[in-house]
C-alpha cells in the first residue's frame, strides 16, 4: 500500500509532508513524557519485527499480493505515539535505503499507515476493551478487530491521496477497500498472534496492560 | 545455570530475553521467510494498471501497448527495490532496530537534561 513518487500531485505531497512533520513533532513530545528505559530497547525489537514482516508480502486472490502494516500491533503494544514513531521509523528507512514509498510521498505514507493505525487503533481498541468483560476473548477478539479496520481504513486514506489527491480514477476507492477487506483478515491473524505471544510470556512491556484480564489461577474456566 | 535458579521476579524485569528472540524472529522473517514473497502487484499497483487498461478485453495486450506513458511507468517503480532479499532483510531489521532505538534513548537523554535544569 506504499505510494510511490508521482501517485500524488504536488499540493498534497505538500500538505501531508508538512502533517506527518507535525504529527512526528507532536508523537516525540508525546512520547518523551510516557516513556521509561524499559521501552527503549522494544520501540527497536518491534520497528525490526515490523520491517521484517513488511518484506514478506502474501498472494491475494485476484492477482494481488499485501503484506503487514502492524500500526495496530505497534498501538497495542506500544502505546499510540510511540507506535506511530515506530512506524514512522520502518517508512523512513524503507523509503531512503530501499525505495519503497516514494520520499515526496512520505508524509501520505506515515500519516495513513503509521498514524491512522497506531494513534487511532490504540484509542479504538482502548474504548472498546474498556467497555467489555476483561476477558482473554475479548482482549484478543477486539485486537483483531482494530487490527482488521485498521488496514481497511488505512486503504481508504490512501484512496482519498491516489485519487482526490493525485491522478488516480474512483475506481480506486472500490478496488483499494476491497483488496483490503481480504488483507485485513491476514493482519487481523498476525496481529492477534503476536499479541497473544507478548500478553503470555511478557504482559508487563505492554502499554494496554491496565486493560489486560486478571491472571487466570485455573485452566479451562467456563467462558462467560 | 538452569532457568529455574533465577527468582521469578528478576526474570520476568529482564529485557534481553525479549530483544533476543524479537530481533531473532525479525531476522527469519526478514532475511529467510522474504525470499518467499510473493511478487504479484500489490492493490495500489493493480489500481494503476487497471485504471489505464480498465476497458480493454486483453489487459495484458493493452498495457504492452501503453507501455511508456507515464501512469504505467508508476506501477513497476512502486516494486521495492529488495533485489538481495537477504542481505535487505539484515541491513533493514538492523537499521530499523538502530534508528528505533536510538531515537527514544536520545528523547530520553533530552528528558534527563530537562529535569536536571
Amino acid at each position: 500500500m506504499h505510494i510511490p513518487d508521482g501517485l500524488i500531485y504536488a499540493p498534497t505531497a505538500v500538505a501531508t509532508g508538512v502533517t506527518g512533520a507535525g504529527l512526528v513533532g507532536v508523537a516525540l513530545r508525546k512520547s518523551r513524557h510516557e516513556l521509561d528505559d524499559r521501552q527503549i530497547p522494544m520501540v527497536g525489537v518491534t520497528a525490526a519485527f515490523i520491517f521484517a514482516a513488511q518484506m514478506v508480502t502474501f498472494p491475494i486472490a485476484g492477482g494481488t499480493s499485501a503484506h503487514l502494516l502492524g500500526g495496530a500491533l505497534a498501538g497495542i503494544l506500544l502505546g499510540p505515539w510511540l507506535g506511530a514513531l515506530v512506524e514512522t521509523v520502518v517508512y523512513v528507512v524503507q523509503a531512503l535505503a530501499f525505495a519503497d514509498g516514494g520520499i515526496t510521498a512520505l508524509g501520505a505514507n506515515v500519516i495513513m499507515m503509521g498514524f491512522l493505525p497506531a494513534v487511532g487503533g490504540y484509542y479504538f481498541f482502548r474504548a472498546v476493551v474498556g467497555a467489555l468483560p476483561r476477558t482473554r476473548g475479548a482482549f484478543l477478539g477486539t485486537t483483531a478487530v482494530t487490527a482488521w479496520l485498521s488496514i481497511v481504513l488505512a486503504a481508504l486514506l490512501a484512496a482519498v491521496f491516489v485519487v482526490t489527491g493525485g491522478p488516480l480514477p474512483v475506481q480506486a476507492y472500490p478496488i483499494m477497500v476491497g483488496v483490503h477487506m481480504v488483507v485485513g483478515v491476514g493482519e487481523a491473524v498476525v496481529t492477534t498472534a503476536v499479541v497473544a505471544a507478548v500478553m503470555r510470556t511478557r504482559p508487563d512491556l505492554m502499554a494496554t496492560r491496565d486493560l489486560l484480564p486478571p491472571r487466570p489461577t485455573e485452566k479451562g474456566a467456563p467462558a462467560t | 545455570m538452569s532457568e529455574q535458579d533465577q527468582p521469578d521476579a528478576a526474570r520476568r524485569r529482564s529485557l534481553w530475553p525479549v530483544v533476543v528472540v524479537g530481533l531473532g524472529v525479525a531476522l527469519v522473517v526478514g532475511v529467510v521467510l522474504a525470499n518467499f514473497a510473493a511478487s504479484t502487484p500489490d492493490a495500489l499497483q493493480r489500481v494503476v494498471i487497471n485504471s489505464v487498461c480498465r476497458d480493454a478485453a486483453d489487459k495484458e495486450a493493452c498495457l504492452a501497448e501503453k507501455e511508456g506513458e507515464p501512469v504505467v511507468l508508476l506501477a513497476p517503480e512502486a516494486l521495492a527495490d529488495y533485489t538481495n532479499v537477504a542481505l535487505s532483510g539484515l541491513v533493514g531489521v538492523a537499521a530499523t532496530f538502530v534508528v528505533g532505538s536510538g531515537l527514544v534513548y536520545l528523547l530520553r537523554l533530552t528528558r534527563r537534561q530537562e529535569r536536571s535544569r
